[in-house]
């Protein structure tokens, strides 16, 4: 099967961005759907901030979170246990979306956010979600649109900044307009009760400016980006000094607006 | 590692069958494939990739 690299890597300010993630702001479309006992598999689990919520909301219901990467379950572990209310309620276990290792029909929730864009192959993705996914359950998605990113002002480095990260998640096997692709994905992995929506995130006070605009200004610089910028001869040290200064301009705007659009499914198995 | 967790994993090649937990050796072998997955530091590493090539059951009964 054909690989794919996750774009962003773990470095730590990679982390920061995800950490920041909450069941409020990124699977608000799910909440409704949860009951108390549900059994839930939450794929590409991340530092796991989500997954922590959504296991809150399942309990007594067990939830078993994902990733593929070892080192990031164990820091996702990690911090479960340090958060003394934490949940009692997760798993946590080194996984593959493209072969999951469960029996079929295994949980009532199969849920993965922003991850079909890192994927070798979304369909096939959703396909296995499906599988481990009872006859009633439901398998839920949220991925971004890059291209679909908005912003104001629109300072220099700025559009090369989106350029450079549409070019190398397309090099790593990913897509990274996946958001307007998400129902057809759905649809072609076989769901045919589907609910689609959108929902964004904005970044426009002056708390949230200064927040993202420092994350992406380090995560161009210093993450895993910069070395698939570099060794893919992308970018120059020089353009990510140039996009990371866009970015700062941006933030230090008292005007500036960042939006983020997502798709979602509700897919009923 | 908690026997009831057991009974929700599975082999992750496309057979799915069920997997043996070896407390000492921290491991889960699958009972059909036998291929031998890791348990690092009490997190199950389910990845094909990351696998030991299984061994066939007689020899490990002989040992």
């Amino acid at each position: 099967m054909a690989k794919a690299t996750y774009t962003h890597g773990h470095h730590e300010s990679v982390l920061r961005s995800h950490q920041w993630r909450t069941a409020a702001n990124s699977a608000a479309y799910l909440i409704e759907h949860l009951r108390p006992g549900d059994s839930l598999l939450d794929v590409g689990c991340g530092p796991g901030t989500i997954t922590m919520d959504l296991a809150i909301l399942v309990h007594p219901g067990h939830v078993t979170a994902i990733d593929n990467a070892p080192e990031v379950v164990e820091t996702a572990r990690r911090s479960a246990q340090k958060l003394t209310t934490g949940p009692d309620n997760i798993v946590w276990e080194v996984a593959d979306v493209h072969a999951l290792p469960y029996p079929d029909n295994s949980f009532d929730v199969v849920h993965a956010h922003q991850v079909l864009q890192h994927v070798a192959d979304p369909v096939a993705a959703l396909r296995e979600m499906r599988r481990v996914c009872r006859p009633g359950g439901i398998v839920a998605v949220r991925d971004c649109d890059y291209a679909a990113m908005v912003w104001y002002p629109d300072p220099p480095g700025m559009r090369e900044w989106v350029t450079l990260y549409r070019r190398l998640i397309r090099a790593n096997g990913g897509e990274p307009d996946a958001g307007r692709r998400l129902l057809s994905w759905a649809q072609q992995a076989g769901f045919t009760q589907i609910t689609p929506t959108a929902s964004t995130w904005c970044f426009a006070t002056p708390e949230e400016r200064a927040w993202w605009s420092q994350m992406w200004a380090d995560r161009v610089i210093e993450s895993e980006i910069a070395t698939g910028a570099l060794t893919h001869g992308y970018a120059t040290r020089q353009d990510l000094e140039h996009i990371a200064e866009g970015w700062r301009t941006w933030g230090s705007a008292p005007d500036g607006w960042f939006s983020v659009l997502h798709s979602e499914l509700i897919c009923r198995v | 590692m908690d026997p009831k967790l057991l009974e929700i994993l599975a082999c992750p090649d496309t057979h799915h069958a069920p997997l043996r937990y070896d407390e000492t050796a921290q491991t889960l072998t699958c009972t059909q494939c036998h291929r031998v997955f890791p348990i690092r530091d009490g997190i199950p590493v389910l990845l094909l990739d990351e696998a030991r090539p299984g061994e066939p059951t007689h020899a490990e009964d002989s040992r």
